[in-house]
């Protein structure tokens, strides 16, 4: 019975096919004649085959308006729903004509456009690439089903063809609408390989069953208009699931849920007293790109949290001026995004202290965290000056207390504070060659050593190059000179590892054969060497600064460092009072990180693989999740 | 009669359109093996009858039963077992009658080309002449052979002389008395025609309102028949009926 109402939909509708059929060739070759430069090679092909397929679609498609709608507009519909199981036979034979049409058209399209290639260009047109098909032609071969499926509605309801196609497209905006907006206010948004399948699907489906209903239930719904009333709200109802979808992932884009396994937690920061922590965080493994950081305010007494409500894509959200305070915890926490609202948060109650979200706020908002910034900078240079980051620029404040910036090429990324100095990482980590920036002259420094051999420690009026292997003693950099001295007060083999407050560099300098490194106390300026009251380091054991920033201290000021062992990276506490190093952490993965001490004897730590936020104590295995609870 | 058997029950039978009542509460049966001939002017219901027998309209009220079945629950089977003959011929006007007949045949497991054929033949039906260029009369006449190829146990007429020339008008007739005397096929045929209702008619119901207003039993037809000109007498019958109605 299929057959017959296929070979009905061939007799009643051959002329319009036949017509879409040359329209499609003469289209498409005249495409590759006006378009198809053979000598621009893959672009151009790449664009041929989804204009082809676009065309063949839009053609295959108004002929579908009339598949239905001539039918009804002819009154055939009445001897269809007399006849026995007719209609649904004939609805069937319908959509399988569009399809094949649709097919064929393409195909003849194609054909077209590669013969026409063959005689204007040299050699065939090399169609059959994966850049091809996964490109704009995967778009149209995806929405041709769809669109044509709500164009039998359509036509359905309408009922004259050339207007079908209008028709669904403005339906299918209605349906899409709820996406659109999606994406207008989440341009980053992805969708997942199960949503582009599911939503597609469920829009088809629904599609489907409203044409599939009116078409078989037209005469009893009366007039098209009353056949739309009657069908419309039960296809809306079947989108429900694809918007359900995509209503989840927004929440998934927007919200962070501590509990789920794909949960990560990024920068954090210590608020004064050790109370709150200010936590960036997203569930990342939802989406196919990362969702923007949410910044939170958590309560590590009880666990509790809340999300401040401001996000920023590209992470970062937390805007504490970048110089820290020596005991890494802050009074005040500054958070915002990219054009959006800006945040003060209080460190010690976590409570906001202002929201800026107007212009003129904004434009207030930005000298207050200038304002932070340069009140909580340590660095100060000889004569006064004083030097902070603002939003990812360096600024200096003038002679006059007038701030300049500073121009930052060809460095072109954030500097890293470091002790009374800075420690910059290369700019082209690719050349091989380091390049370190001398904040006082603003100029680079190029010692001619590999850059991953090399540590930097700056002080205020000299640099340190340390290298970290190899027979060479540790340098130093004459920003007046411009050139690289030795450095009387260090010997042979000593590693630099850190500056303390008063200027004396803590030093690793190797005992005996052993390969053990003893920690050394040596002041620049008499030369003078004392041995801390430190154990040694084994052979294994390497203390040094975190990568791109100072040591952390304690209240008390004791620094805290990074412990480089064969177990893996911990940290380890030099207890000044007590001579020894407490040890913290060994085994550690490469998202747990040390956050700050929140007093001398615990510090705030990321563990289980950066899900959640920890209290370890120095010198035990003890480790106390605080969040997620 | 043994009610149960026959092929049209009709029991309480309303149907509206909107506010407005095409039939109201109508009580009508057929008998098996006869031709009834529904009488009653434009706009009385008879189409809107016709339409709810083949199961594309729902009645507001009642129950209707097609060869004992919901026409509307069952409209696959109930359609599968009857022929139907619309006002208008309303086949694709590109087809020919062969295309049509092989356009209807997939549709009922009981259709005989065969038959078609021969009696397309009998009633000078053009086989390879789309229905764009016959005559109505032939048209009709081809309907009425797609109609009964698959022999139906009820067949249905819906004024099939309407539009017809005289000479048509009598083509077709002779078509119809020659394929319901042909077989004991229980036919309902609706009309105003009078002259068609007394040459072909064993039963004769006037439909009027919405609701049946005289039924004239075949004895009684042929009583009047021979009491003289039955049309006359029928025209005085609905004027009547109407009037009582």
């Amino acid at each position: 019975m299929f057959l017959v109402h296929l070979w009905k939909e061939w007799r009643d509708h051959r002329m319009l096919v036949l017509a879409q059929m040359l329209i499609v060739a003469v289209g498409s070759g005249l495409i590759v004649w006006l378009t198809g430069d053979p000598d621009t090679g893959g672009e151009a092909q790449r664009m041929l085959a989804p204009a082809v397929l676009l065309l063949a679609s839009v053609t295959t498609l108004l002929l579908g308006g009339d598949l239905v709608a001539g039918e009804l507009r002819r009154g055939k519909h009445r001897l269809l729903s007399r006849l026995p199981d007719a209609v649904p036979r004939a609805f069937l034979a319908k959509v399988v004509a569009l399809v094949l049409s649709g097919v064929v058209a393409a195909a003849v399209g194609l054909l077209s456009a590669e013969l026409v290639w063959r005689s204007v260009g040299t050699g065939g047109l090399d169609l059959w690439t994966s850049e091809t098909w996964l490109g704009g032609s995967a778009w149209i071969l995806v929405a041709f089903p769809i669109v044509a499926v709500w164009t039998l509605a359509a036509s359905c309801w309408i009922r004259q063809g050339s207007l079908a196609l209008p028709g669904a497209v403005i339906v299918l905006g209605v349906v899409l609408l709820p996406f659109a907006w999606i994406v207008r206010w989440h341009p980053d948004i992805r969708p997942l390989p199960f949503d582009l399948v599911a939503v597609p699907a469920v829009i088809g489906v629904a599609g489907l069953v409203a044409a599939y209903r009116s078409f078989t239930r037209g005469l009893r719904f009366g007039g098209g208009g009353a056949s739309a009333i009657a069908v419309l709200p039960l296809a809306l109802l079947l989108c429900v699931p694809a918007w359900g979808l995509g209503y989840r992932r927004l929440v998934q884009w927007t919200t962070v849920r501590p509990e789920a396994q794909s949960f990560q937690i990024g920068e954090v920061l210590l608020g004064e007293g050790g109370r709150f922590a200010f936590v960036e965080a997203r569930n990342s493994s939802d989406h196919w790109t990362k969702p923007p950081y949410r910044t939170l305010a958590v309560n590590l007494r009880d666990g509790s949290w809340r999300d401040t409500g401001v996000s920023w894509e590209d992470g970062d959200a937390l805007m504490t001026p970048a110089f820290a305070a020596p005991d890494c915890q802050y009074r005040t926490v500054a958070i915002g995004g990219a054009g959006g609202p800006r945040l003060f948060l209080d460190g010690r109650t976590g409570r906001d202290g202002a929201r800026l979200s107007t212009s003129a706020d904004r434009q207030a908002g930005q000298g207050r965290l200038r304002e932070l910034a340069r009140e909580t900078s340590s660095l100060t240079f000889d004569g006064g000056r004083k030097a902070w980051f603002h939003r990812g620029v360096l600024e200096v404040s003038g002679d006059d207390g007038q701030v300049e910036p500073v121009p930052w090429n060809p460095l072109d990324r954030p500097l890293h504070p470091c002790g009374d100095g800075f420690l910059f990482r290369p700019a082209n980590k690719s050349s091989g060659s380091p390049r370190y920036f001398d904040l006082n002259l603003m100029t680079q420094v190029e010692p001619d050593w590999p850059w991953w051999e090399c540590s930097v420690l700056i002080r205020k009026d000299r640099w340190i190059v340390s290298r970290r292997s190899g027979d060479s003693a540790p340098v130093l950099w004459n920003p007046l000179r411009r050139t690289f001295e030795e450095a009387p007060f260090l010997e042979k083999n000593d590693r630099v590892i850190a500056v303390l407050g008063s200027g004396d560099l803590v030093v690793g300098a190797p005992v005996g054969d052993g390969g053990k490194e003893r920690l050394t106390l040596v002041s620049p300026h008499t030369a003078v060497r004392t041995r801390l009251l430190f154990e040694d380091l084994s052979p294994a054991e390497t203390l040094r600064l975190p990568l791109g920033r100072s040591a952390w201290t304690t209240p008390e000021e004791d620094p805290v460092l990074v412990l480089d062992s064969e177990e893996g990276q911990g940290y380890g506490r030099l207890d000044r009072s007590g001579g020894r190093i407490d040890r913290l952490l060994i085994r550690m993965s490469v998202y747990d990180r040390f956050v700050a001490c929140i007093d001398k004897e615990t510090a705030l730590i990321v563990t289980d693989d950066g899900h959640a936020l920890a209290r370890a104590r120095f010198s035990s295995d003890e480790v106390e999740i605080l969040f997620p609870r | 009669m043994n009610r149960s058997c026959s092929p049209l029950q009709a029991v309480g039978i309303e149907k509206h359109f909107g506010k407005k009542v095409v039939l109201g509460r109508l009580d009508f049966e057929l008998p098996v093996g006869q031709v009834t001939v529904l009488l009653g002017r434009n706009g009385a219901g008879k189409t809107t009858l016709i339409r709810l027998c083949l199961g594309t309209e729902r009645p507001t009220g009642g129950q209707l039963r097609i060869l004992g079945r919901d026409p509307v629950k069952h409209a696959s089977e109930v359609r599968r077992r009857i022929g139907f003959v619309p006002d208008v011929p309303d086949a694709y006007d590109w087809m020919t009658a062969r295309d049509w007949f092989r356009f209807l045949r997939p549709h009922f497991p009981g259709f005989s080309m065969k038959r078609a054929i021969a009696l397309s033949d009998s009633l000078a039906v053009p086989l390879q002449t789309p229905f764009r260029a016959l005559s109505r009369g032939q048209a009709t006449k081809a309907m009425l052979v797609g109609a009964v190829a698959h022999a139906p146990e009820l067949l249905l007429l819906d004024e099939p002389f309407a539009g017809l020339d005289p000479l048509a008008h009598d083509d077709v007739l002779r078509a119809i008395i020659s394929e319901y005397r042909a077989g004991e096929r229980t036919v309902l045929l609706t009309t105003h025609d009078l002259e068609v209702a007394s040459r072909v008619a064993d039963r004769i119901a006037m439909l009027d309102g919405g609701r049946i207003v005289r039924e004239l039993a075949p004895d009684e037809l042929e009583e009047r028949s021979a009491s003289g000109s039955l049309p006359a007498q029928l025209r005085h019958e609905m004027a009547e009926s109407v009037e009582v109605g």
